[in-house]
């Protein structure tokens, strides 16, 4: 055989696994994405024959151009804003430093992704608001003034809500290799007598670059995509429109004479959100290119260190108090407030006396009895397990492989997110029919399947930045040294690099759990008789008018759901240690 | 003797005739024959049982009495099957789906669909609905009142709904205020006059302008127009009804375009709650709320008798139990009788889109290419996207 075609089989044969799972996710997202390209070309349904370009054509007008593209703007920078603003020193003080109760810290922080964002959106505006705001009348009774006009309902006030809301994204983005990094690169920068904040600016920070890049692009994406804050705080009508919301109002077609979702125009603000997402690719190709320089986990002796903060200590516990108050506390006060009262209503004497645990014992029932928690948890674990198998699988491609078009793969993936969750959700939706009519023994239709399907699409993005993140730092030589021993490629995925990975693996998979379970844009669309789950059953509750037994739902899976995460936390730091252990010892 | 064995016999036949004659010119219009009726659901029952499941949507909100509704329905027809009621869907994304899926060959996902009778009569009219068979006579063996002739079968499936939609509710449109914020002695006396500056900031609209459509009715087109474009200015939100219902309580807003129903569901969970209801003196229209089987649905008796059986005051006193949704055309509960009152002791004119000649003339209007683009202004000019 010649030696180029024997290096050829080598090399594939190495990768076969992760090359075949990443074909097929491959081939999915790019059908699916081409297919909501297409219709936007299509005058109707795209089973029906027909060209057209006027969905293109009503975007070019002024209402478009002048309101919505800025105020989208305006949203996606200012939550990247924010995000960054308390996700990086969040990522940094719970992760390398010795400040006290960081696990609890952190499952607070996760927890803070269950509560629904219109949740966040009422509580914020019982808090921000010129009428009626709590904290407009604290700073006025204060000052002594008649009123504060601070108020969450524009667009600034809907980009501080997103900002809040995405930051525990961005935190765990960067989590998982800031807390795996080798603090060698630290101890050297100390030696040579580089302050604490010298050596996080110069040293720490320029090799989290690659994190927290694609964390921006991530929030960014996934910030102008979010409809329902928008729409609550005002985004409904032309007072701060927004491409999600337009994009809502053309997949739920307000008009009662009218029942026509509209694809193509659906469409076409889908392929609008996914420019900037490009753009932004880009630039994180670009840093993926110096890869090299970020590899810090070697096989010459690896020992995460803690940073004690010494008399900063106060500063940074007060810092994450401040993000917990803002994020989790306020909104999961307005939760349990609004959960105990037969209607939201500002504090009062006369509100206290209305307190009941009445809504607990309804919510169950209104939302259709068991069957909507066993597909709750089918659909959290089935995506979480598959999510963060297929990522593996596709980041050790694009990582750790030679093959020219990796960063196509990449891009296909991240550029996925672009497209928005409505979008993947009706293309699923109408792929779903074709399949029906040839393979109706196929559980794809109207089942729970397709929102396991529309979900583990959903979350490949972003927990592929976790895992390419986590493999851009474990270098080479380990896994030389394993199959110079002997070891089969999957072996030593497995038995090395795995191990060496797993806490970025395990806030992966926790983290789309999280998301997938509060996730309710696709599930909305997808939902049927068959497959309703909890995100959908507490949306529909306070989209018809029961926001206090929605509430209580949303408390009570909060408290389920922060227990898990306190658990999965805690399990994952433990087995951290232990392995630093194994590795100390084995040294000596 | 042969004579009057024939005479006797004729004498037989014509009392026969006679007391048969007079059995059906008795029995009140609208009522069928009992056994045929009965028959006919006994029938129905036997396939409903063999079908053993039912895939059905209700309109949301219904969450809470959905084990009541079930339990009530199967006991009704001595059924044991599945019976899985949805009221989680919102009616626009479902009613758009199912056509999409009807459309594409596929069958629907539910085997019952309800939701406003607009909806449907575009579905019928598309051929996207399946017709009942001698819907008369077991709407008649289903509900005691079409039996007792107190209601007739076409008041339940009035033109253009007969024989496919059965009326179970209905929504009237009204403004709802909070009464700490604005006395009732200002609240504006027409639909026309929200568009007054004094409202501005005031007030929530809704992303349905479904109340709108009717003002052509009572407006110039372009006065229409224009009055609505001032609404829309002076609206401070657009929002889901439910929505704006709680920013009224919550004090944050003073008014919003609504359904009357929010109001009684906001006195049924505290009979204190800072809201009212107010009619417009210039109309007030009235919306049905119906129940219909899809194409193809693959249930179709289990279907057909929980679409009868919703018509029933059985069910009505079940689902408003969660939400007061009233019947005013039929309706013979507590609430339903209490709202048709208070909408007639308002002396608001109500509307509806096939009161006579000239509002179904509209509302065809409305479907055409002209209508619909006035439509579109309209949407725009309330909800200010442009």
């Amino acid at each position: 055989m010649p030696v180029y075609a024997a290096r050829l089989t080598e090399h594939f044969g190495l990768h076969a696994v992760p090359l075949s799972v990443s074909g097929l996710v491959l081939v999915a997202l790019t059908g699916l994405s081409l297919f909501v390209l297409y219709m936007t070309f299509v005058p109707g349904l795209p089973t029906e024959p027909g060209f057209t370009l006027d969905h293109w054509r009503t975007i070019a007008r002024p209402y478009i151009l002048t309101k919505v593209i800025p105020n989208t703007a305006i949203i996606g920078v200012g939550a990247v804003a924010i995000s960054l603003l308390f996700g990086c020193p969040l990522a940094w003080i719970l992760n390398r430093t010795s400040l006290p109760w960081r696990n609890t810290l952190v499952t607070l922080i996760a927890v803070s992704v269950v509560v629904p964002g219109f949740v966040k959106a009422m509580g914020w505006m019982m808090l921000l608001n010129e009428r009626i705001g709590l904290i407009n009348r604290a700073i006025a009774g204060v000052l002594g003034w008649e009123s504060v006009t601070l108020s969450v309902n524009n667009i600034y006030g809907t980009a501080w809500l997103m900002g809040l809301m995405l930051t525990p994204t961005m935190f765990f983005l960067i989590s998982g290799p800031i807390r795996a990094m080798d603090p060698t690169l630290e101890e050297a920068a100390s030696i040579s007598r580089a302050g604490r904040w010298q050596t996080l600016l110069r040293v720490t920070l320029p090799l989290m670059w690659p994190g927290i890049l694609g964390g921006a692009i991530y929030v960014f994406m996934t910030a102008i995509s979010v409809f329902e804050i928008p729409a609550l705080l005002g985004g409904m009508g032309g007072q701060m429109p927004v491409l999600a919301t337009e994009l809502f109002y053309e997949i739920h077609p307000p008009s009662q004479t009218s029942i026509d979702i509209h694809y193509g125009a659906a469409g076409v603000y889908g392929a609008l959100m996914a420019v900037p997402s490009l753009v932004g690719l880009y630039f994180y190709h670009h840093a993926l290119g110096q890869g090299h320089r970020y590899e810090v986990i070697t096989a010459k002796g690896y020992r995460p260190r803690l940073s004690d903060l010494g008399r900063y200590t106060p500063l940074a516990l007060g810092f994450v108090l401040l993000y917990l108050l803002l994020a989790t506390v306020l909104p999961m006060l307005v939760l349990i407030w609004a959960s105990l009262l037969p209607y939201l209503q500002v504090p009062s004497l006369a509100a206290l006396s209305k307190l009941s645990f009445a809504n607990y014992t309804k919510f169950l029932p209104a939302m259709g009895g068991a069957l909507i928690i066993r597909n709750t948890v089918i659909l959290v674990v089935s995506v979480s397990v598959l999510v963060t198998l297929l990522s593996f699988m596709i980041s050790w491609v694009v990582v750790r492989t030679k093959i020219r078009w990796r960063f196509a793969i990449d891009s296909v993936v991240l550029a996925s997110h672009a497209i928005p969750s409505l979008a993947f959700a009706f293309a699923l939706f109408m792929l779903s029919l074709i399949v029906i009519r040839w393979l109706p023994w196929l559980p794809f239709y109207g089942t729970l399947g397709i929102i396991i399907l529309a979900n583990i699409l959903n979350r490949l993005p972003y927990a592929t930045r976790i895992t390419n993140a986590a493999l851009l730092q474990v270098h080479h030589e380990l896994e030389e040294c394993a199959r110079t021993c002997g070891g089969r490629p999957l072996t030593v995925m497995r038995r090395v690099v795995i191990p060496l990975v797993r806490p970025s693996l395990i806030f992966a998979a926790l983290w789309t759990a999280l998301l997938s379970f509060s996730e309710v844009s696709m599930a909305l669309f997808l939902t049927s008789t068959q497959n309703k789950i909890l995100s959908v059953g507490v949306w529909s509750l306070w989209a018809t008018g029961y926001l206090s037994i929605a509430s209580a739902a949303a408390v009570v899976t909060v408290a389920i759901m922060g227990t898990l995460v306190f658990i999965t936390v805690g399990l994952g730091g433990q087995r951290v240690t232990s392995l630093q252990q194994t590795v100390t010892v084995a040294q000596r | 003797m042969k004579t009057a064995v024939a005479v006797l016999w004729k004498c037989v036949v014509l009392l026969f005739v006679t007391f048969a004659l007079i059995g059906i010119k008795s029995q009140p219009a609208g009522a069928a024959s009992g056994n045929s009726g009965k028959d006919l659901l006994d029938k129905l029952i036997a396939n409903a049982k063999a079908e053993g499941t039912l895939n059905a949507n209700l309109r949301p909100g219904l969450g809470p009495v959905i084990p009541d509704l079930a339990n009530a329905f199967k006991k009704r027809f001595g059924l044991d099957i599945d019976v899985n009621l949805d009221a989680l869907t919102t009616e626009n994304e479902l009613f758009a789906k199912i056509r999409a899926a009807l459309q594409a060959g596929a069958p629907p996902s539910v085997d019952m669909l309800g939701g406003p009778d607009t909806r449907h009569i575009e579905m019928i009219e598309q051929g996207l609905a399946t017709r009942v068979d001698n819907w008369d006579a077991l709407l008649a063996a289903v509900n005691p009142l079409v039996a007792s002739g107190k209601v007739k079968p076409e008041v339940v499936s009035p033109s253009p709904l007969t024989g496919y939609s059965f009326i179970w509710a209905t929504v009237t449109k009204a403004l709802l205020y909070n009464p700490k914020l604005i006395a009732k002695a200002d609240l504006p006396r027409t639909r026309a006059d929200l568009a007054d500056a004094k409202y501005k900031g005031k007030l929530a609209t809704a992303p349905w302008v479904d109340a709108w459509q009717y003002g052509v009715l009572y407006y110039p087109k372009d006065k229409w127009l224009e009055i609505a474009d001032r609404v829309g200015k002076n609206a401070a939100a657009v929002l889901y009804y439910a929505a704006s219902t709680e920013r009224i309580l919550l004090g944050e807003l003073a008014l919003a375009d609504s359904n009357e129903y929010y109001y009684w569901q906001a006195k049924m969970k505290d009979p204190a709650a800072p809201i009212g209801v107010h009619w417009f003196s210039d109309y007030t229209s009235v919306g049905t709320v119906v129940n219909m089987l899809p194409k193809g649905s693959r249930h179709p008796a289990a279907a057909t008798l929980f679409a009868l059986w919703m018509t029933t005051a059985e069910a009505e006193t079940i689902l408003q139990r969660a939400v007061p949704y009233p019947n005013l055309v039929f309706g013979q509960s507590p609430i339903s009788r209490e709202i048709r009152a208070a909408v007639k002791g308002s002396g608001s004119p109500t509307v509806t889109w096939y009161d006579n000649a000239k509002t179904l003339e509209t509302y065809k209007w409305y479907g055409t290419k002209e209508g619909r683009q006035y439509y579109g202004k309209l949407v725009r000019a309330l909800t200010q996207r442009r």
